[in-house]
């Protein structure tokens, strides 16, 4: 069965991530933070799952276990059927192929010497895979038209819009399976914010792929997703069909959220709910 | 007097290695007592410039070519930087973006806020620090943590210190820039409550600067919309929402998505903010603009009431 | 690829227009054009009468003792009538040479462990830190001494060895300092995901970025390379079977020459400092250049 076969292309079962905390100087036991704690999750092909929450809660160390940054403290990451989370750094080469990642700030994921033909190249020669026609392709796919005037620029040429959608052809030039976005567009004007958003939108269908959106923005993750997943402090506290988790959420924390978030809406009126957290 | 703040046909720019750039543009609006102003737009729409005018707090390269900042019945723009320092904090102060900046690390987060105070207020230390334990009660923080180094606050809080700084020397205008882009969704929703709170309550006021509309929905009773430096619109909040008149904010408005109502397409606007070194001698929305006419091209439209209270700068729809 | 080449191309005349704007490079390398004239001046000096104007062997037999300058001898000669111009040409040689292998050899070999030490980290950086630490506490006057023992002659292959060794762990202080710093930016974890492996990633992405930084250490590298071996030569330590300007300074020393003879004494001081110093300024003039690029963004 090839990973194309799978219905569900993603499957984490319990993972968790420690990060060892520095030891007291004569303490015996090691603290750890639990930055990931015991999460599990599937998604099916086709699907894009919101993964939402507020920084520190372990959303964008998930996106990077997925992606093989990081090496996981336990747990299974199942990608197209096969477990990469205990795989060791030269067997993931292969894995590499049918996983990509597009990175929150435009301006520090490409590298600034090299040209936009090198920067998409780069992931193509990895897998030799070199072709300039899927270069070209790329660039057209993702709107930068035509190809041959974006080739030979450098990143501090192009706005921050056209870097994301150089990002995005990067991840997509070796045709993987399966895509975490980590927040693409968080740190884009709102203009240009849509354009980038429906271009993800229209390449998901063209393309049948699977993608995990993490963000902080609920409206964006409503806008973008099938299914939202919320993680707070290391832990999944709810996941279910976006829709239905915008309007019944279950969960007290999702509940609180929901209600933080502001509506470009004057005459709407919210119910405020107080997390007795940290505040003071 | 009613109103409180004028801006009269404000320009500024900026001198760069590669020539003038033309940041703020005959800019006109006022604010009345009591009001929320929320000023709107995208990077580079000089709102933060504008609110730096206000306070006068240029940079060495940028400098107001024209127009009149008239606050409190006096036009500052000719004042001194000694008369201007009499006037911010007192009378117009402001909240700064990332704020984790303006907070000295060496020093007690108490001790920066009481620097201030007796800096600008003939008053002892000991009158200014329970001045300042009022106005972290004021904010919704502890006073005990006064005592402490602005690393051990969280972003939450240093934000909220930062307000009450700002509100220290009781200014009668106040000037929030960002106040809350770096901060999560649920301390924002308590921030922007206690700025609320706070501004009503000691009736100042007060500029919202955000790219947020959502944001400025909730504050302000009054919203500018600007774009490459020129004011385009301005209304009530309410009126902005219900009909928005100039292409860029129907555009703004339909590129924010939201988790209330039904689920609408985000319709993206084309093209880049233009290059403000050599600004479109026309309307400055010109190249991206679906209703564009030769006219928009050759002449900047001008700022005019088109209804009651609702301004416009757009040849269209006028 | 001809538009890959056009590009390379254009780049190049954007580099080649931030040079020519800038002040101290041009003084700096108007000065260095000086003395490669000079180097390549030598042999042809040379030339005119090898018998009186070898640096190593000439003399000059009309000569008795040190003589002030003349037609004959534009810097007059030492005591034993030695042309103290084709002396100080020679040096010239000597000095570029030695000057630009040194740092082109430290820079290549710092840049590198530099690169390795950040990149991978943990025991790699702890070995390659803890050698480029032990190297700078080795002073540099004993270990030549030492080293010349045990290849039993002085030569200015064993000063460039030693030269080279003992700058490197400078180099790769520096450069270790940015890899750390770079390592961490999303265009490498980007280049991890794609599967791009880890000497690719040093060789392509890491190492074009630590160039700039680089490059001003070459420079300032030669200024040092040539301070220290004029002071080694002057010392004694430098290659009897070579001139250098070092060299030059401890003979008129040594013969007792320094107060009674300023046409021996001054020019080796001189061309020392003033190449010296034209290094150091395209150095700073790279600098320069450097910075306010990444600062205008």
């Amino acid at each position: 069965m090839s990973p194309g076969d799978l219905m569900e292309m993603l499957n984490i079962e319990h993972l968790t991530k420690l990060f060892p905390l520095k030891k007291k100087l004569f303490s015996r036991d090691q603290q750890y933070v639990h930055a990931v704690d015991d999460i599990s999750f599937k998604i099916e092909k086709g699907k894009i799952l919101g993964l939402v929450g507020e920084s520190g809660c372990g959303k964008t160390t998930t996106a990077k276990l997925l992606v093989r940054l990081l090496k996981p403290t336990s747990g299974k990451i199942y990608i197209g059927g096969e477990d990469i989370a205990g795989l060791k750094e030269e067997n993931l080469k292969k894995f590499r192929k049918n996983i990509q990642m597009i990175f929150q700030d435009p301006y520090e994921s490409l590298n600034p010497r090299l040209t936009i033909h090198s920067t998409i190249a780069e992931p193509l020669i990895a897998q030799v895979l070199y072709d300039l026609e899927k270069i070209h392709d790329a660039l057209e796919v993702v709107g930068l038209k035509p190809p041959e005037g974006f080739l030979f620029r450098y990143p501090h040429e192009l706005s921050g819009g056209q870097r994301q959608r150089v990002a995005i052809a990067r991840a997509l030039v070796i045709d993987p399976i399966f895509v975490v976005a980590d927040e693409p567009t968080s740190m884009l004007d709102v203009s240009i914010r849509a354009g980038v958003l429906n271009l993800m939108l229209a390449l998901r269908k063209s393309f049948d792929l699977t993608v995990l959106f993490v963000t902080h923005d609920l409206a964006v993750a409503r806008y973008m997703c099938d299914d939202i997943a919320v993680m707070h402090n290391g832990k999944l506290v709810e996941i279910g069909n976006a829709e239905e988790v915008i309007r019944n959420p279950k969960h007290s924390y999702t509940k609180a959220l929901l209600s933080a978030v502001p509506i470009p809406d004057p005459r709407a009126k919210r119910e405020r709910i107080k997390i007795r957290e940290e505040v003071v | 007097m009613d109103t409180v703040l004028e801006i009269k046909n404000l320009g500024m720019s900026y001198e760069t290695t590669e020539g003038s750039v033309s940041a703020v543009d005959n800019v006109s609006f006022r604010i009345m007592n009591g009001e929320a102003m929320g000023l709107v737009g995208e990077s580079g729409c000089g709102k933060t410039s504008l609110g730096m005018c206000i306070m006068k707090l240029l940079p060495e390269n940028a400098k107001i070519t024209n127009g009149e900042i008239i606050f409190d019945g006096e036009d500052i723009v000719p004042k001194t930087e000694d008369e201007m320092r009499m006037i911010r904090w007192k009378g117009v102060s402001m909240i700064f973006q990332a704020a984790m900046n303006a907070l000295n690390p060496v020093y007690k987060v108490g001790d920066q806020i009481i620097e201030a105070i007796v800096a600008h207020d003939k008053i002892k230390k000991e009158e200014a620090r329970e001045k300042v334990r009022d106005l972290y009660r004021l904010v919704g923080l502890s006073p005990e943590r006064m005592e402490n180094y602005p690393h051990e606050y969280s972003g939450g809080m240093r934000q909220r210190a930062i307000i009450a700084m700002a509100l220290a020397c009781d200014p009668k205008f106040i000037i929030a820039d960002e106040p809350t882009t770096a901060l999560d969704v649920i301390v924002q929703d308590e921030i922007i409550d206690e700025i609320k709170n706070i501004q009503k309550k000691l009736n100042m006021i007060m500029m919202y600067i955000s790219h947020d509309i959502s944001v400025i929905a909730e504050t302000c009773d009054k919203i500018g919309v600007m774009y490459a430096g020129n004011f385009i619109e301005y209304a009530d909040t309410f009126a902005l929402f219900d009909n928005p008149l100039h292409p860029y904010t129907k555009a703004l408005m339909s590129s924010f998505p939201s988790i209330e109502g039904p689920k609408k397409e985000l319709k993206p606007v084309p093209g880049e903010p233009p290059n403000l070194l050599n600004p479109p001698r026309g309307c400055r929305f010109y190249p991206r603009c679906s209703y564009a006419e030769e006219i928009c091209r050759k002449e900047r439209p001008e700022f005019v009431e088109s209804e009651s209270g609702h301004f416009l700068a757009c040849h269209r729809v006028i | 690829m001809k538009e890959i080449e056009n590009k390379k191309a254009s780049q190049i005349r954007q580099i080649w227009g931030l040079v020519r704007k800038s002040t101290f490079i041009k003084l700096g390398v108007s000065i260095m054009i000086l003395f490669g004239i000079m180097a390549v001046f030598s042999p042809i000096w040379i030339n005119i009468n090898p018998e009186i104007y070898d640096p190593i062997i000439g003399v000059d037999p009309n000569v008795h003792g040190s003589v002030g300058p003349s037609l004959k001898h534009p810097l007059g000669t030492d005591d034993i009538g030695k042309d103290l111009f084709s002396q100080l040409l020679r040096g010239s040689q000597v000095a570029f040479m030695l000057g630009m292998m040194v740092s082109v050899f430290s820079t290549i070999i710092g840049a590198a462990i530099g690169l390795i030490a950040g990149y991978y980290g943990k025991i790699w950086d702890t070995l390659l830190m803890r050698l480029a630490d032990i190297i700078l506490t080795l002073p540099r006057l004993p270990l030549l001494i030492v080293i010349s023992g045990i290849f039993g002659t002085q030569s200015n292959w064993i000063i460039l060895l030693i030269l080279s060794l003992t700058f490197w762990p400078i180099i790769s202080r520096v450069i270790r300092a940015q890899t750390l710093s770079l390592r961490e930016r999303p265009f490498i974890e980007s280049a991890k995901v794609s599967g791009v492996s880890n000497t690719r990633i040093i060789v392509k992405h890491l190492a074009p970025n630590v160039l700039p930084i680089a490059f001003y250490y070459l420079t300032v590298t030669v200024t040092g390379a040539i301070l220290v071996e004029a002071g080694l030569s002057f010392l004694g330590f430098g290659d009897p079977s070579n001139m250098s300007w070092g060299m030059m300074l401890q003979w008129c020393f040594v013969k007792g020459y320094v107060f009674k003879a300023p046409y021996w004494m001054i020019p080796p001081g001189l061309c020392i400092s003033l190449l010296a110093f034209s290094f150091y300024l395209i150095g700073v003039g790279l600098e320069e250049m450097v910075n306010p690029r990444l600062k205008k963004r």
